[in-house]
């Protein structure tokens, strides 16, 4: 008997750097793989120099345009061409003189609008009359020039042949005729002098050119960066996260793993480093091939900034390219882990790439600026320190903001990914014919499970994205028919899919949306809070955008339908945005979605999760980042006091009545701009109202708290496995 | 420290399977797979758990591992408590399952050096265990190639081998001979010999009848989560009154409180 060997547990540092030695034991899976190395290496290094290629051509052919402006004039004659010529130079001496130069013109053009190069086309032939309309017609000139009468001494009429679909041809013709009328301006006043001495003109202008402060001299291809940052990032860390975890369990050899005496923690840690190191592997290969690129083709300057490749840049980079790794890693590992299969797992990760495109897209937008809430919104945050790295206007707040916050929503992440890791749930789930996922379940059970959830939120996710523009586009400015539509939305998405999904999986009603009764006590501390939440919605709201001119609580229902939303009859209002969302939300976020969490994970965790849901759907919804915080919180009140009460039906007067409140206070805005309570941003909450509001909350929360029904909740939400019926005779 | 219930030298049981309780969600309906399951494995004894499909073997092995929370009871491993101790008991245990996967991307000496790793085996010790292993299980041929160009007989016996990396006093085999040949099949007996000779503790669950008999010390029959009979093969045949397990199965399954069992049709029929 051998009993020693097995306690040889205490091996100091050996058995502390495990977590390397697992590491590179994964990456040596991984990187053995020449499937991996060709699309995660030898991608990056072909497609680039490809698609430098066919930047090119095209930036060739539109600069060759665009870095000289020349105008080639066709002249009848010699004759016609000489005095032209001769006005010309006139004209040009006249401008200098305006512009207070006391040279001449320099001698070269500069080929900018302002400083065209002209070329004048003439026959050598003195006697020659070139028909100066058949050249411009066939292009050879943008402009032919015909003096049509006039001596020596003028004056002069001059014909002016111009194509009148060529921009160019236009540019041209106007350029003549500025020029041209200088002379005839110049004399004008010469005789309008003449006659009164002191004349002036009855207005001047002074032409002062600055360069633009936001994003260089013009568009920038820096902010297609981030995109692309995004891109390589993920096409990095997918495969080796789903190959090392549901990849693993698929092979056979996630039991053995989870056979050994390895904190689970551990092994997922080591996991986290191989796809982060992968990721990161190519992300320097695609950027290494895209500065090699950019430099061979000399195109550094136009997608690095003007100051083009530095080093310092590069290292700022791939700083920014780890910790974005890092973060996306760890989402990634958390999907991947609760997967069950290598397609299960991809079908989870396609949403989250979704979602993940959208803040590359949204820093392509002109004016969007990093803000306090930016910087700790995760993924914003970091596209768009990356476009301000790029731009050289990173605000040293911002980066630390941004690092802080994205390093903390990594460990969090990470921490998840390591708790559903290996769970007996994941690793035996789909054995047998215990969880039979594809057939329908008989018998009722207390909540939908968490798969369930995510597959509801995977397809409710996208369909909010696209229905939620349908109203605007189809009723236009028809304001009831946009509140009738978006009410539709909402009905459909948030009550009538989960009720469907629901009733399909055989979800008990009751239990799985929380739709029971609750005592009269909760119902009042439910009214308490519903009348007493708004100031503090609104001063957090205040808090984070300050130059907003209007509060964003209130924004909040108005964002899509703020024009004429007046004409509408205050009942019609308050159904389609108080009520309707109200009952919805609350049936969705708190009645489905926290139940659902809690059958898999701890209450607080399921209210915050659900309540940042509840959050990134109005995010979505109104389009403004701001929207986060405060919706969050109400969320987080909501779930509470769902938890608390054990029904949804509390929260959902209570969401209505905060919901009404706000309409009221839009309708009434007058009214109580003379109270001292006002949507302007300088105005704030008086401190009376924000103490009795104070009260009112602790009121509330204090019935909440000795509301014994509390109690009867938790015992129904336990996990599915204690709930089951004892074994028969026990 | 750690606190065992007994010392491994006090003649006790090395494996004790206590009320253990299973329960299965499935979509709604609750399906006890393991029910109030008792036995207990002394050390150098090799245990047969035997049973139908869905008997709840499988389930069983994974509860005395720590893999599965079980739903009531619990199991104690060479003094430890699984629910108190689980990192302890995995140390005391080797699994061999038959739906273990091997790395397709790393040798099997890797492989093996790895797991040993992962059981905090000094690597001077590993690399020591690992070349009598290598002759035990004959795996020199093969021992730096690939594992994805492995055939089947040549995976179970790095699957064998891996099991054994640490040296555990005891061994749960999961259906060893599922799916394999009769060179296979003999690979497992001889292994299951040679575990014998070392002294450890064996479980193996099967529900290939003809070969528990000759293997087992003793034998279990377990049929819908619950130990039926349990004793000796020469027990079993008194207290059953069958010669051959095939027998005393059909027994088991036709017991008149199992009449409605579909399974019944399907064995004897």
């Amino acid at each position: 008997m051998s009993h020693e060997p097995c306690t040889s547990r205490h091996l100091g540092p050996l058995a502390s750097m495990r977590w390397w030695r697992m590491t590179l034991k994964e990456l040596r899976e991984i990187l053995r793989d020449r499937r991996t190395i060709l699309t995660l290496i030898g991608m990056p290094l072909l497609i680039y120099p490809l698609l430098g290629v066919t930047f090119q051509k095209l930036l060739v052919s539109q600069a060759a345009n665009k870095s000289k402006i020349e105008y080639r004039i066709a002249l009848v004659s010699q004759r016609d061409s000489r005095v032209f010529r001769d006005l010309f130079q006139k004209s040009a001496i006249l401008r200098a003189k305006q512009e207070g130069a006391l040279d001449l013109p320099r001698q070269e053009p500069a080929g900018t609008v302002d400083d065209p190069i002209w070329t004048f086309l003439e026959s050598r032939d003195k006697s020659a009359t070139v028909d100066v309309d058949h050249f411009v017609a066939n292009r050879s000139a943008d402009v032919g020039v015909r003096l049509k009468s006039g001596g020596e001494e003028g004056p002069w009429e001059f014909e002016l042949t111009y194509r009148s679909a060529s921009l160019f041809s236009l540019d041209a013709r106007r350029a003549i005729e500025d020029r041209l009328r200088t002379i005839n301006d110049y004399v004008v006043l010469e005789r309008l002098h003449e006659q009164d001495p002191s004349f002036v003109m009855p207005l001047g202008l002074t032409l002062k050119s600055v360069v633009p402060t936001d994003a260089g001299s013009s568009f920038s291809m820096a902010t297609l960066i981030p995109l692309i940052l995004i891109l390589m990032t993920v096409t990095g860390a997918v495969y080796p996260a789903i190959d090392l975890t549901a990849g693993e369990r698929e092979r056979g050899t996630l039991e053995a793993l989870i056979s050994a005496p390895v904190p689970r923690h551990e092994l997922l840690f080591a996991k986290y480093l191989a796809v982060l190191a992968v990721a990161m592997l190519t992300a320097i290969a695609n950027l290494t091939s895209m500065v090699i690129t950019a430099y061979s083709n000399g195109m550094e300057q136009l997608l690095f900034g003007s100051g083009g490749v530095s080093f310092r840049m590069l290292i700022l980079i791939l700083g920014l390219l780890i910790v974005f790794a890092g973060f996306f890693a760890a989402v990634i590992l958390i999907l991947t882990s609760f997967a069950r299969s290598f397609k299960e797992a991809q079908a989870y990760l396609i949403p989250v790439m979704l979602v993940s495109l959208a803040p590359g897209v949204l820093c392509l937008l002109p004016g969007i600026e990093m803000t306090a809430w930016m910087s700790v919104t995760p993924l914003v945050n970091i596209v768009i320190l990356a476009r301000d790295v790029f731009d050289g206007r990173a605000q040293p707040i911002w980066v630390v903001a941004t690092l802080l916050s994205t390093v903390l929503y990594s460990a969090v992440a990470l921490a998840l990914a390591a708790k559903i890791f290996g769970t007996d749930a994941v690793l035996y789930g789909s054995e047998g014919s215990w969880a039979d996922l594809i057939r329908r379940p008989t018998l009722s059970r207390p909540a939908a499970s968490l798969s369930q959830a995510m597959a509801c939120l995977a397809v409710l996710f996208p369909a909010f994205l696209v229905l939620s523009g349908v109203p605007g586009r189809l009723m236009g400015e028809w304001v009831a028919g946009r509140l009738i539509g978006n009410a539709i939305i909402t009905i459909v998405l948030f009550a009538v899919m989960p009720l469907a999904l629901a009733r399909w999986s055989s979800i008990d009603l009751s239990d799985g949306f929380r739709l029971r009764g609750a005592t009269i006590a909760s119902f009042l501390a439910a009214t308490i809070l519903g009348l007493s939440l708004w100031p503090f919605a609104i001063e957090l709201a205040r808090f984070q955008t300050n130059s907003l001119e209007q509060s964003d609580a209130i924004k909040e229902l108005f964002e899509r339908v703020s024009a004429s939303l007046n004409a509408i009859p205050l009942p019609a209002k308050l159904l389609a945005l108080a009520l309707i969302p109200a009952v919805c939300e609350e049936l969705f976020f708190r009645g489905y979605l926290q139940s659902a969490f809690r059958s898999g994970m701890s209450t607080s965790l399921a209210v915050i999760l659900s309540s940042c849901l509840f959050g990134l759907f109005h995010v979505i919804a109104t389009l403004s980042f701001e929207r986060f915080a405060p919706t969050c919180f109400l969320g987080l009140v909501l779930g509470w006091v769902c938890y608390r009460t054990g029904s949804v039906l509390p929260g959902m007067v209570l969401h209505t009545i905060h919901n009404s409140l706000i309409i009221l206070m839009q309708a009434f805005v007058k009214e109580l701009a003379a109270m001292g309570i006002g949507t302007e941003a300088d105005q704030h909450v008086p401190t009376s109202w924000l103490v009795g509001a104070g009260l009112a909350i602790t009121l509330a929360i204090g019935i909440l708290f000795s509301n014994a029904q509390g109690k009867q909740d938790v015992a129904a939400t336990s996990l599915i496995g204690d709930n089951s019926p004892a074994a028969p005779g026990a | 420290m750690i606190r065992r219930l007994w010392s491994p030298y006090d003649g006790q049981p090395m494996i004790i399977v206590d009320n253990l309780t299973r329960c299965f969600a499935s979509g709604g309906k609750s399906l006890v797979a393991v029910d109030r399951l008792s036995f207990s494995v002394k050390e150098g004894e090799v245990y047969g758990l035997l049973g139908p499909n869905g008997a709840g073997k499988t389930t069983t092995l994974r509860m005395i591992l720590g893999l599965l929370q079980p739903t009531s009871g619990d199991a104690s491993v060479d003094g430890f408590r699984v629910s108190q101790f689980p990192d302890e008991v995995k140390r005391r245990i080797g699994l061999v399952s038959a739906s273990a996967g091997l790395y397709q991307w790393l040798s099997p000496r890797e492989m093996l050096l790895f797991f040993a790793d992962l059981y905090s085996i000094e690597p001077a010790v590993a690399r020591e265990r690992l070349e009598s292993l290598v002759d035990l299980l004959d795996l020199r041929r093969f021992l730096d190639q690939r594992c994805s160009t492995l055939s089947t007989g040549q995976k179970q016996r790095v699957t064998l081998a891996r099991a054994l990396m640490h040296d555990p006093p005891i061994m749960l085999l999961d259906e060893p001979t599922r799916g394999l040949d009769v060179v296979g099949t003999h690979v497992i007996f001889e292994y299951i010999g040679h575990l014998r000779s070392m002294g450890k503790s064996v479980v193996v669950s099967t529900h290939r009848l003809d070969e528990a008999s000759q293997i087992c010390d003793r034998l279990g029959l377990l049929h819908r989560g619950t130990l039926r009979h349990e004793g000796t093969f020469a027990e079993l045949q008194q207290v059953t009154g069958c010669v051959t397990l095939f027998e005393m199965f059909l027994q088991l399954m036709n017991q008149p409180s199992l009449m409605s069992n579909s399974l019944t049709g399907g064995l004897s029929g």
